[in-house]
């Protein structure tokens, strides 16, 4: 599950505030996605490769494996538009039998599925390297997020595996009981017959959770105290800037070479004077 | 000291307590009335349902400020009454408690924040917090694990350190809801080490809920048991509520001391006891001299009054009971042959087991948790395949069985329950299988015969969810047999059962088995061991290191300690007084 690859570690990455992360991971994630050309999303996947390697002390392998779930629907995504491209087809690369395989079908099919894997590596890297009590507590000291709301998340962070549990005991008791069948419409009606119980299951185990919470005193004061607290540092800054100057000049070498292609484009292209 | 204990008020003070539910015609509680003194600790026993864990979370003050309910009467805490205004950080931390469920009660991620989570509730300075949770964590023997995820933990790990994260706060009342109900044996005694050690060093003062209570008992200074009504029938020191009218409590469904269920059978059998001896030592010293003097040189098995042959019997030939045998063709039930099993995330399960099950046979699986039990038994039913070595059921390899005959085959009942039903209403969980696999006029004769012999007539439209524990564990083996399966599995039967539907429980087990049916039982209660199983299998870090009758298994410690299980008290009773299988118990009435 992504949301718990949290990597053991005292990187560089590692060690910048959670919360100015997740500030400098948005920049590098959403930036590329406002463009339209392949390059775009290429040079900032390969940044992100770097970034982790390099600051993280994370290596590609094991990045990969974390995201190959999402390596191979944007490889579906690539395949899909490549083969049944539907916009203008100009220049026919080569076919095979009856599929004609276009240039612009590739271009589009490259742009798009490179465009989830840069918010797949950058969602990986941050949570390879952030440990999730960390960041609950500096979304609230330095996001000024209700600590309820944190600590919400951080008993939802537990609940996972508890609930990843539950839905196995239900799959094995409807398998023992010969319930199990293979097929679409079986699937379909598993769907139907698992969510019941495993959504009951579910809010008996979190009324526990939340008693255990209560009979600990959460809540009971208006306030409360942190046994770790994060602060932000003169490299968190150094850090935020780098993203936001590095977000910035990789468009604009694009737009300088022509490059680019979308909306932000024809800016970044007005700006370096192309 | 003794005058400055009497000065004080009592740490707990509970005055005509009563609560029950919104929508809820009955109290679940009514009229409570005690006190708890300072270092003094109060074992609450009851039968299942008899609403044990409301008190707990009622004493906390999360009944009614948390939890919606309706309450008369007070509590008094430190002698003042947990009012809305006077339920404060101050107040949570005067008290501390455990619950059942190890996993569900721990909130953070790791080890060491989940210790720091009450301190940052009540606003400790972040400065004063770590020797704190240093000294807590040393308390519960965590302090290698700090950093450690609490989902790696093992459950007995778990359960002390939710022990660790109320102990953090420094509570004079500490209140215990079946803290080792989920754990084996180990992990219970591990847990109760502890808690004597607290009681020693640092005279806090324990509210403990349970209803198994022999590794409980050396701590207790007083019992109190509630009844399935929710009043109190018995409150006092436990030498005077188990000294008496014993059987009221049996048929309550109390779990009795060992010793004291013992003396109970003697007495029946027409010896004199005068008094009930609740520990090892003094049991050995007053049965030893009863039995002397009661039956001269004879060994007559104290239990039974008439078959001394029978005890022999199981002790020299290792064979069961002659007359409850079946008859075992040539073929075996399950034959498991070199199988070995690892978990995709690297988990070595079972590494080499080799395990023949004949057919008829009543055999239990034992071993500590991580031991490969249940692994084992989820590659018999089907739910896992070896990946080494290769197992058959009545002959055919388990890969050349199909999902349907495999069904048709082999039963597994859950350890709890409440994961195995997946209907809404009682006679739809029996009809489950049986519509898939019987022809629909023969449906509802089958589902009539089973609601009788569970014991389950007038519920055919109850939601199983709203079952009593016993009804529940009832339904789950019926569902698990309806379809006639020659082999039956139960994981843990008597887990989360009180002494009366355990017993009956165990007692419908053995009439399936004098059915015919092939019963292999997983179980870390020894005593069940003892009373029940003709066979017995021991594994350890996934191999089987044992094969033979409970006698032999409990003639030395050997194997028992290398798979950190212990022999029960009956049994260990019993070597000192010459045989250990002397209080295997007969149920007369069976």
């Amino acid at each position: 599950m992504i949301f718990r690859n949290y990597i053991e570690g005292n990187s560089f990455l590692h060690r910048i505030n959670p919360v100015i992360k997740l500030l400098a991971f948005s920049l590098l994630l959403i930036v590329p996605t406002l463009f339209l050309d392949p390059i775009t999303p290429a040079c900032f996947l390969l940044l992100s490769f770097l970034l982790a390697s390099l600051l993280g002390k994370i290596s590609p392998l094991r990045l990969v494996r974390n995201m190959a779930v999402f390596a191979l629907l944007s490889l579906g995504i690539l395949m899909f538009n490549t083969l049944f491209f539907g916009g203008d087809k100009i220049n026919i690369l080569f076919h095979l039998g009856p599929l004609y395989i276009y240039r612009e079908g590739i271009f589009f099919g490259l742009s798009v599925a490179l465009r989830l894997l840069c918010v797949t590596t950058y969602s990986a890297v941050f949570v390879a390297t952030t440990d999730p009590t960390l960041l609950a507590s500096s979304l609230v000291h330095q996001a000024r997020l209700s600590h309820n709301i944190a600590y919400a998340i951080l008993a939802a962070y537990r609940f996972l595996p508890i609930l990843q549990r539950e839905l196995s005991q239900i799959r094995d008791a409807h398998h023992i009981r010969g319930g199990y069948r293979e097929g679409f419409a079986a699937r379909l009606s598993r769907i139907r017959r698992y969510g019941i119980p495993l959504l009951s299951n579910g809010i008996r185990q979190a009324e526990r959770m939340a008693i255990s919470m209560d009979a600990r005193g959460f809540g009971i004061s208006s306030g409360r105290t942190y046994y770790r607290i994060t602060k932000t540092k003169f490299s968190d800054y150094v850090f935020l800037v780098s993203a936001l100057a590095i977000s910035v000049t990789i468009p604009l070498i694009l737009a300088r070479f022509g490059l680019n292609s979308g909306f932000l484009a024809g800016v970044a292209e007005s700006l370096v004077g192309q | 000291m003794a005058e400055t204990v009497q000065m004080e008020p009592p740490v707990l003070e509970v005055r005509g307590f009563s609560c029950r539910y919104p929508d809820s015609e009955t109290w679940v509680l009514q009229d409570l009335n005690f006190t708890v003194n300072r270092g003094e600790t109060l074992l609450i026993l009851g039968p299942s349902g008899c609403g044990k864990s409301t008190l707990a979370i009622s004493l906390k003050g999360l009944i009614p400020h948390t939890i919606e309910a309706e309450v008369r009467g007070t509590i008094l805490v430190e002698g003042r009454a947990i009012t809305q205004e006077t339920f404060n950080g101050e107040t949570i931390a005067h008290m501390g408690v455990v619950f059942q469920d190890p996993e569900t009660q721990l909130v953070m991620p790791r080890v060491v924040e989940e210790i720091a989570f009450g301190l940052e509730n009540i606003c400790v300075p972040t400065d004063r917090m770590e020797p704190r949770i240093f000294s807590a964590l040393q308390e519960v023997g965590l302090e290698q694990e700090k950093m450690r995820y609490t989902d790696t933990l093992s459950r007995g790990q778990m359960q002390r350190l939710a022990l660790g994260a109320v102990l953090v706060m420094e509570p004079s009342l500490l209140i215990l809801d079946e803290p080792t109900a989920n754990l084996d044996p180990l992990g219970s005694s591990r847990f109760f080490t502890t808690l004597a050690r607290l009681k020693q060093e640092r005279k806090v003062t324990i509210v403990l809920i349970e209803h198994r209570i022999d590794l409980a008992l050396p701590l207790v200074d007083r019992v109190l048991i509630i009844n399935s009504r929710g009043k109190i029938i018995a409150d006092g020191e436990p030498r005077s509520v188990f000294g008496k009218d014993i059987s009221r409590l049996e048929e309550e469904g109390i779990w009795l001391p060992a010793a004291v269920r013992i003396a109970e059978e003697l007495r029946l059998s027409g010896l004199s006891l005068d008094s009930s001896p609740l520990f090892l030592k003094e049991s050995e010293k007053i049965f030893g001299a009863l039995l002397k003097h009661g039956s001269g040189a004879r060994r007559e098995n104290p239990l039974d009054g008439s078959s001394v042959p029978e005890c022999r019997v199981l002790t020299s030939t290792g064979g069961p009971e002659s007359g409850k045998r079946m008859e075992t063709t040539g073929m075996p039930a399950i034959e498991v042959k070199r199988v070995g099993y690892t978990y995709p995330r690297g988990t070595r399960a079972l590494r080499d087991v080799t395990l023949s099950i004949d057919r008829g046979s009543f055999l239990a699986l034992v071993g500590a948790n991580g031991s490969g039990k249940t692994t084992l038994a989820r590659l018999l039913c089907g739910l896992l395949h070896p990946q080494v070595g290769s197992i058959f059921l009545l002959g055919r390899e388990i890969r050349r069985v199909t999902g349907s005959q495999l069904v048709h085959t082999i039963g597994y009942v859950f350890q709890n329950p409440e994961h195995q039903f997946v209907t809404e209403k009682v006679y739809d969980e029996l009809a489950y299988s049986l519509k898939r696999h019987v022809p629909d006029d023969e449906v509802d004769k089958r589902i009539e015969g089973l609601i009788r012999t569970f014991a389950l007539e007038g519920y055919e439209e109850a939601n199983p969810f709203s079952l009593s524990q016993g009804q529940k564990r009832r339904l789950s083996v019926a569902t698990m047999i309806a379809l006639d399966q020659p082999i039956l599995i139960l994981d843990e039967p008597t887990f989360g059962q009180d002494m009366v539907s355990a017993r009956a429980l165990m007692k419908l087990v053995e009439h399936l088995h004098k059915r015919g049916i092939t019963i292999l039982f997983i179980t870390h209660d020894m005593a069940l061991v003892l009373d029940y199983a003709q066979e017995v299998a021991v594994m350890n870090d996934g191999q089987v290191i044992f094969r033979g009758t409970p006698a032999e298994l409990f003639q030395g410690d050997k194997v028992l300690a290398s798979a950190s299980l212990a022999p029960p008290f009956e049994v260990r009773l019993g070597r000192r007084l010459g045989d250990p299988m002397m209080f295997k118990r007969k149920d007369r009435s069976g």
